[in-house]
């Protein structure tokens, strides 16, 4: 959905009990990013913050000398994220940290709220258990949920493991979160505007140059990619007509000259189109990836009706 | 020392099987002196002053009946609202009638507006079940008044329907509420997580100061209805512990309550709850009739009203997945940081999977540190395997359940979600008697009323709502339904030794019945009148003939 103006954008962080959320949220607040990020957390005990960069201590709620607070909640969590959304002086960002039973799709629902605009949802995974925590007697549906309701996976802990645990940990995620971005990291390290959503990723399976999927796979993609200029409301009028079997689309569209870059997803059938919030000097052109549901993709429709939206296709 | 009060009744059921049936008993500064007749209590009777009550000649008495499932703060702000629900609630101050359409529901909230006679005051109507009732919007509220503050509650509690004045009167932003996610402000409706627009709202009007007081002692009235003389809070803190323990000395600590709590804590779960350093502190504040022991409740999946159990194999119907409170690593370490201080642990257990878990981790700290006379407690017992009912017996635990989730739930449940095999099944009384397993019966209420002979009448019948016997195998006992509400609620409080049954030495707290259980045909064990109790050695009439 798109963000209503001032509203604070909301990332929820999911993932089973150990999967490395605490240790990632505490890198982040102690980050050198520029961005002021409150961050929710069920209890302050395992969150350990330099006392060097500390600024304040207030309650439930700690200031950080770069802007960001880390706020324990111990009431209800939607009141919280309210009470932050009405604050003088509201963040750029909020997270929350979902406890690791939850399913994290329904604590990003919480931040659908006047003054506020759910991002994303990000899960870890840890590299070391998730497999055998998805087979699990009394946590496999909960943790294979999880990681279906994310757009963001981050496989954790990869330096704790060989390629053939790797593996099956990529091999697990591609089931169950086909259409997901996927980042691996160790210690919880990922690129601060990555978990913000400011930079989009493709996920390689998805990418252009991957292979296809074999028959049996539940979703298919078709990439489109142009070094022509690309008029850019056509385009986005374009992709939201395609058939509702399109689960998913999304790419870059990069303009001839020194104006901004955009971002296009498309989830269901709505269509956003952002500015990239860092000038990323590539070429002209545009790169899309689409993914619909095995069976329904017609690659041949989908670049007919992208090619009318090049610039020197589009009638007046 | 007192003088001996000697009760004389009808018949005594001590629910002692040495001597199951007496007609007298002496009674002495709040203990039982003898029981027996009043030729075999002579030898008292010569020794010391006393007084014949032949109040009960025509009356059979019990052991102070036991609900150790029952939340009194959560009954206070429940009380407040008008019950206009499909099933049938006896409350002191009326008996509810069950509302079974739509129009009879509106109706019945307009009688409630009709008569109140202060214009402004706002009503709360809780109950309210789309099965039974059908939608209820905003503009229905509105047809019966657009200036008092109408409230409808779901039976649930997780979704709230306001009229224009209610949405006034709680200042809701109606502009800011259009983009709510799960709320319907068209419809003044407030569901699940749109409902935390105004749960805030309606406890601190419900739980004000000025209301709480009321409320308590409408609480103290219904616990008294149902002829309880003790009942365990397990789950104490559910609205904060400093405000719960407030209200209960200034409510039940003093000589007019007729009955005792026992409070249980939780172990702290993200903040809520208590840390072990405060189990250990809390018996220190210990009053007559509040007491705090070596329980902690602890918690595994989701409510059974909501169905949000863990099932096992093959899930839900729908495909929808259940809950879990806490991680399971999380619940295992709490359950062995309790197991290894001696404390004895109740785990609520809803559905199948909860209770495998709750059992699983049993198992685990029996080998690592084998413990005797644990009391592990399985509370609810909802949806359970019969391997279970057999593994509960094998690591000697013991069941506290909600049979009312038969009467109530498993005509809806065994069509939608659960299935009839499941649904049929659940509270399988019959499958723990079979295994050896004490259980006692607990109403939780507003889960269920709190009428320990409803809820007995439940087991031994397994009669639903909608008038249909489900699974007679899973019947309980008459003799073991009466002990679920007497000896063995006492013996998983860990109170067997003072309360529960009628024997010397023990506390004098006795339900007076105007017939004996025993002597009626168990399909009339609910409609049995309850005369009022009797709480360690002083009558308690109620306060109306029922």
């Amino acid at each position: 959905m798109a963000d209503r103006p001032n509203s604070i954008p909301v990332i929820t962080i999911g993932g089973y009990l150990g999967a490395g959320k605490t240790t990632m949220l505490n890198a982040l607040l102690a980050g050198d990013h520029g961005r002021r990020i409150s961050v929710l957390v069920n209890d302050f005990g395992s969150i350990s913050i330099d006392e060097k960069l500390i600024l304040a201590r207030d309650g439930d709620v700690v200031t950080l000398v770069n802007g960001c607070a880390c706020c324990s909640v111990s009431g209800d969590l939607g009141e919280a994220l309210d009470n932050i959304a009405r604050a003088r002086t509201p963040p750029d960002y909020i997270m929350v940290e979902a406890s690791g039973v939850a399913d994290p799709a329904r604590i990003a629902a919480l931040a659908r709220s006047p003054g506020l605009a759910p991002r994303s949802t990000v899960v870890l995974a840890d590299c070391e258990t998730v497999t055998l925590r998805a087979d699990d007697k009394f946590v496999g549906r909960l943790v294979r949920r999880q990681l279906a309701g994310a757009d963001l996976v981050v496989l954790n802990k990869i330096d704790l493991v060989g390629d053939e645990q790797l593996g099956a940990a990529r091999a697990l995620v591609a089931r169950e979160a086909p259409i997901a971005d996927v980042v691996e990291a160790s210690h919880g390290l990922v690129a601060a505007d990555l978990l913000l959503g400011a930079v989009g990723t493709l996920r390689p399976a998805f990418a252009c140059d991957a292979p296809d999927q074999d028959a049996a796979a539940t979703y298919q993609s078709h990439c489109w990619r142009t070094t022509e200029a690309v008029n850019i409301p056509a385009l986005r009028d374009a992709i939201a007509a395609l058939p509702a079997t399109v689960v998913r689309a999304k790419g870059i569209v990069m303009p001839q000259g020194d104006g901004p870059g955009f971002e296009i997803h498309r989830v269901g059938e709505r269509v956003n189109v952002t500015p990239l919030a860092h000038a990323r000097r590539t070429a002209a052109g545009a790169e899309l990836v689409f993914i619909a549901l095995a069976g329904t993709l017609h690659r041949n429709a989908i670049d007919i009706a992208l090619n009318a939206c090049l610039c020197g296709e589009v009638r007046a | 020392m007192s003088e001996i009060t000697v009760f004389v009744a009808r018949n005594i059921r001590t629910m002692e099987p040495s001597l199951p049936e007496a007609t007298a008993v002496a009674v002495r500064d709040g203990r039982i002196v003898e029981v027996g007749s009043l030729k075999t209590l002579q030898p008292w009777l010569d020794a010391y002053p006393h007084t014949v009550d032949r109040t009960f000649e025509k009356h059979v008495l019990m052991p102070g009946f036991i609900d150790p499932h029952l939340h009194p703060s959560l009954a206070a702000y429940l009380l407040q609202c008008d019950f206009i629900t499909a099933m049938e609630w006896q409350l002191p101050h009326k008996t509810v009638a069950p509302v079974r359409t739509r129009e009879a529901w509106l109706t019945r909230l307009k009688e409630l507006h009709d008569a109140e006679s202060e214009p402004l005051l706002p009503i709360f109507a809780w109950g309210h079940h789309r099965n039974w009732h059908g939608e209820i919007w905003r503009d229905d509220l509105n047809a019966i008044s657009r200036t008092r503050p109408l409230i409808l509650i779901h039976r649930s509690f997780h979704e709230t329907v306001m009229n224009d004045a209610a949405l006034k009167y709680f200042d809701i932003d109606e502009e800011k509420m259009r983009n709510a996610h799960q709320v319907n402000i068209e419809r003044g409706h407030f569901y699940e997580a749109g409902n935390r627009h105004v749960r805030a709202q309606l406890a601190s009007y419900l739980l004000s100061p000025q209301r709480l007081g009321p409320a308590m002692k409408l609480t103290t009235d219904v616990i008294h209805l149902g002829g309880h003389t003790t009942v365990g809070d397990m789950a104490f803190g559910l609205f904060g512990a400093e405000l719960e323990w407030g209200a209960y000395v200034a409510a039940f600590d003093n000589d007019a309550t007729p009955f005792r709590v026992e409070l249980i804590p939780t172990l702290s779960i993200g903040g809520v709850g208590a840390n072990i350093e405060q189990v250990r502190k809390y018996p220190e504040r210990n009053r007559h009739r509040l007491r705090f022991g070596k329980h902690v409740k602890l918690f595994t999946d989701g409510a059974f009203f909501s169905q949000l159990m863990q099932l096992g194999g093959p899930g839900y119907i729908d495909g929808h997945d259940g809950e879990w409170l806490m991680t399971p690593e999380q619940f295992e370490s709490n359950a062995r940081a309790l197991w290894n201080e001696g404390m004895n642990i109740h785990v609520h257990c809803t559905g199948d999977m909860g209770v495998e878990l709750a059992l699983d981790t049993l198992e685990k700290l029996q080998w690592e540190r084998p413990r005797f006379n644990h009391r592990y407690t399985i509370e609810h017992f909802g949806i359970s395997t019969a391997a279970q009912a057999r593994r509960i017996a094998d690591l000697g635990a013991i069941v506290s359940a909600n049979p009312y989730y038969v009467y109530e739930l498993s005509d809806i449940y065994s069509r939608e979600g659960v299935g009839f095999e499941r649904a049929s099944q659940m509270v399988r009384l019959g499958s723990l008697s079979r295994n050896g397993v004490p259980f006692a019966l607990h109403s939780d209420f507003t889960m269920a009323p709190a009428r320990p002979l409803q809820n007995a009448w439940i087991a031994v019948n397994r009669i639903n709502a909608a008038g249909d016997v489900l699974c007679p195998n899973e019947r309980a006992t008459l003799e073991e339904a009466m002990r679920a509400i007497t000896i063995n609620a006492a013996y998983v409080l860990g109170l067997e030794h003072e309360i529960g049954s009628i024997s010397i030495g023990k506390k004098a707290d006795f339900t007076v019945l105007e017939a004996d259980p025993y002597d009626t045909p168990v399909e009339k064990l609910r409609d049995i009148p309850i005369w009022g109790t009797i709480f360690e050695g002083t009558p308690f009439p109620l306060g109306r003939k029922q």
